[in-house]
């Protein structure tokens, strides 16, 4: 923040390059960013040190640095809260609904872009369809079908439902992808013998690399993030996860503040980390996902 | 090769997608949509036919249109706030206004990446009585009695949501816009430079009609994601003061799994889906009569 001040003061020692006009837009434009910028740290920072206050601390002054700092909040969280667990099962979630979601996904694009057939452009507008339906649209009927077959409350209700969710956009780049990859390489595959799926594992999935990385970005996020679903598809602490786990926070243990503020910071401490280190690839696979609607 | 080996291996590579997403979305929306013209019978599993008797019971809750008037709101602010600003956030770092820019892009986008539902918690702890809004206002105004109580008022609930929802999603828009920028052929504009263009001509002349396919597309972002947004609200206010801040998947919600009225619930979700066509339709519609004015 300091550095940006004084950036802004070098600028201006200089008044004959620039008229007083361009200085007052520079300013503004500056003052906007400094803005959003504080915006989000500073709720961010006031959440990290007053999850160290006693209770008592926080309700006397919400704004001051703890006097007594204490993991307390941390180690009631976890207990009282049980966010191992639920930590544990958001990743079983993640790895394994964006895993299966990445390979079902290129499987289709692969057969929907290189293998002639005529259903491809009807099964294909039918995946388009499902990037405007809302989650509203499908989770009674899911919810009254899972229970009927006993799926609910388990982990696989869970992630057949976050594969399906995520299906629509990942088989839409993967299609618009691999169409771009010359015919001429699956050709010359294809006499020397190479079978299908041959082709599917050694040519195009290499290929498809930047693309694969993408619709990973975008499906582990969807999946760690994702709240609703889980919300009713689940009832008991065995598959909850931890959205669902801090959202309980709010409810019923909501005046115990500190611990809330420890639980906030548990579900925000991951994203963070992933995010100062693959945040090019990260805010590229977001950009590149711009057609989810 | 056979053709109907070829075709074998075709449906090899497709089924399993496919089979998920027929069984998880295009099966439950077409019986969602069934459901909604239905009573249902939660523990005999039977729904009697009842036309649109779901429908003129919602139409005539005063709840429901609240909740429309919301969403309405969201909608609002993600149109006419987040996309606008995000357009001008991205447009400075885009012509090199301002230094530092890795590192305000890497600021605005941050909050994109965190659930929504923490976002939720967090922001309701900021505003509540014991909120740091609460305390930072209390010493500008040198009012210790001073009591943040805007999460309360039923008129003016929406607006600390409104910001949320500046706070959370600008950086996204910020990304897209950035993104869609940068392909732009620089060619093009140092050639209107030379021509002697000046920087609002370039900017109104040259960049933005090369952005209107991207505008559409994060409008119709904008309005499906609005119409689908729960998480949010739901952590913030849970719809409250009373149904003050209900959106449509809130009354939905509190329909279907606090009441257990899966015909009604149902008949709300076809209505976000038909309100989310409807709006994508409008979007396109003036879309192209902006083109073919232009033309």
């Amino acid at each position: 923040m300091f550095n940006i001040i004084l950036s802004i003061r070098e600028e201006q020692k200089y008044p004959t390059e620039m008229t007083q006009k361009e200085i007052f837009n520079k300013t503004i434009m500056y003052a906007i960013f400094i803005l959003f910028t504080a915006l989000t740290i500073y709720p961010l920072i006031w959440l990290f040190y007053s999850s160290f206050k006693p209770l008592i601390e926080i309700i006397k002054n919400s704004l001051a640095l703890p006097k007594k700092p204490t993991f307390n909040n941390y180690i009631q969280a976890i207990k009282i809260g049980k966010l191992g667990l639920y930590m544990i099962n958001s990743i079983i979630y993640t790895t394994v609904s964006t895993t299966l979601t990445i390979i079902f996904s290129m499987m289709t694009s692969f057969a929907f872009a290189k293998i002639e057939n005529r259903a491809t452009s009807f099964l294909y507008n039918l995946f388009l369809i499902g990037l405007l339906i809302t989650i509203q649209a499908i989770l009674i009927p899911l919810f009254i079908v899972e229970t009927r077959a006993g799926l609910t409350d388990t982990y696989f209700g869970v992630i057949i439902a976050y594969i399906a969710i995520n299906l629509p956009l990942a088989v839409y780049l993967g299609t618009e992808y691999i169409k771009k990859i010359p015919n001429s390489l699956i050709e010359a595959a294809q006499i020397e013998g190479a079978t299908y799926w041959k082709i599917f594992t050694s040519i195009i999935l290499p290929i498809c690399r930047p693309v694969i990385v993408t619709i990973l970005i975008l499906t582990s996020f969807a999946c760690w993030n994702e709240f609703i679903l889980v919300f009713i598809l689940t009832a008991s602490d065995r598959t909850r996860s931890l959205p669902v786990g801090i959202y309980s926070f709010s409810g019923p243990l909501a005046s115990e503040y500190g611990m809330q503020f420890a639980a906030l910071v548990i579900g925000i401490t991951p994203m963070i980390i992933l995010y100062a280190i693959f945040h090019k690839q990260i805010s590229k696979g977001f950009a590149s996902g711009a057609i989810k609607g | 090769m056979k053709k109907s080996r070829r075709a074998w291996i075709y449906i090899g590579f497709v089924a399993p997608a496919l089979f998920i997403y027929l069984a998880v979305i295009a099966f439950p929306v077409m019986s969602s949509v069934l459901l909604s013209f239905t009573k249902y019978n939660v523990y005999k599993n039977t729904a009697v036919w009842i036309g649109l008797a779901n429908y003129i019971k919602i139409f005539k809750e005063p709840v429901f249109w609240f909740s429309v008037r919301n969403n309405l709101f969201v909608i609002f602010v993600s149109v006419f706030g987040q996309i606008p600003i995000g357009f001008i956030l991205a447009y400075i770092i885009y012509r090199k206004l301002v230094k530092h820019r890795n590192f305000f892009q890497l600021m605005v986008f941050l909050p994109s990446i965190i659930s929504t539902v923490i976002v939720g918690i967090l922001w309701s702890s900021l505003f509540s009585p014991i909120g740091a809004i609460t305390k930072i206002i209390q010493s500008i105004t040198k009012n210790p009695d001073y009591v943040m109580s805007i999460m309360t008022n039923k008129n003016l609930a929406m607006l600390p949501i409104g910001f949320v929802l500046l706070w959370m999603y600008t950086g996204t828009y910020l990304i897209i816009f950035l993104a869609n920028l940068q392909n732009i052929n620089p060619d093009v504009i140092e050639a209107a430079q030379i021509d002697g263009a000046t920087n609002s001509q370039i900017l109104t002349k040259v960049i933005i009609p090369q952005l209107y396919g991207v505008i559409v597309l994060t409008m119709i972002l904008a309005i499906s994601g609005s119409l689908k947004s729960f998480d949010l609200v739901f952590a913030m206010t849970g719809g409250g003061p009373a149904y003050y801040t209900n959106l449509l998947a809130i009354y939905m919600y509190n329909y279907s799994f606090i009441y257990a009225n899966y015909g009604v619930g149902s008949a709300i979700s076809t209505v976000m889906v038909f309100m989310c066509i409807v709006l994508i339709f409008m979007i396109r519609f003036i879309r192209s009569k902006i083109e073919s004015m232009e033309d």
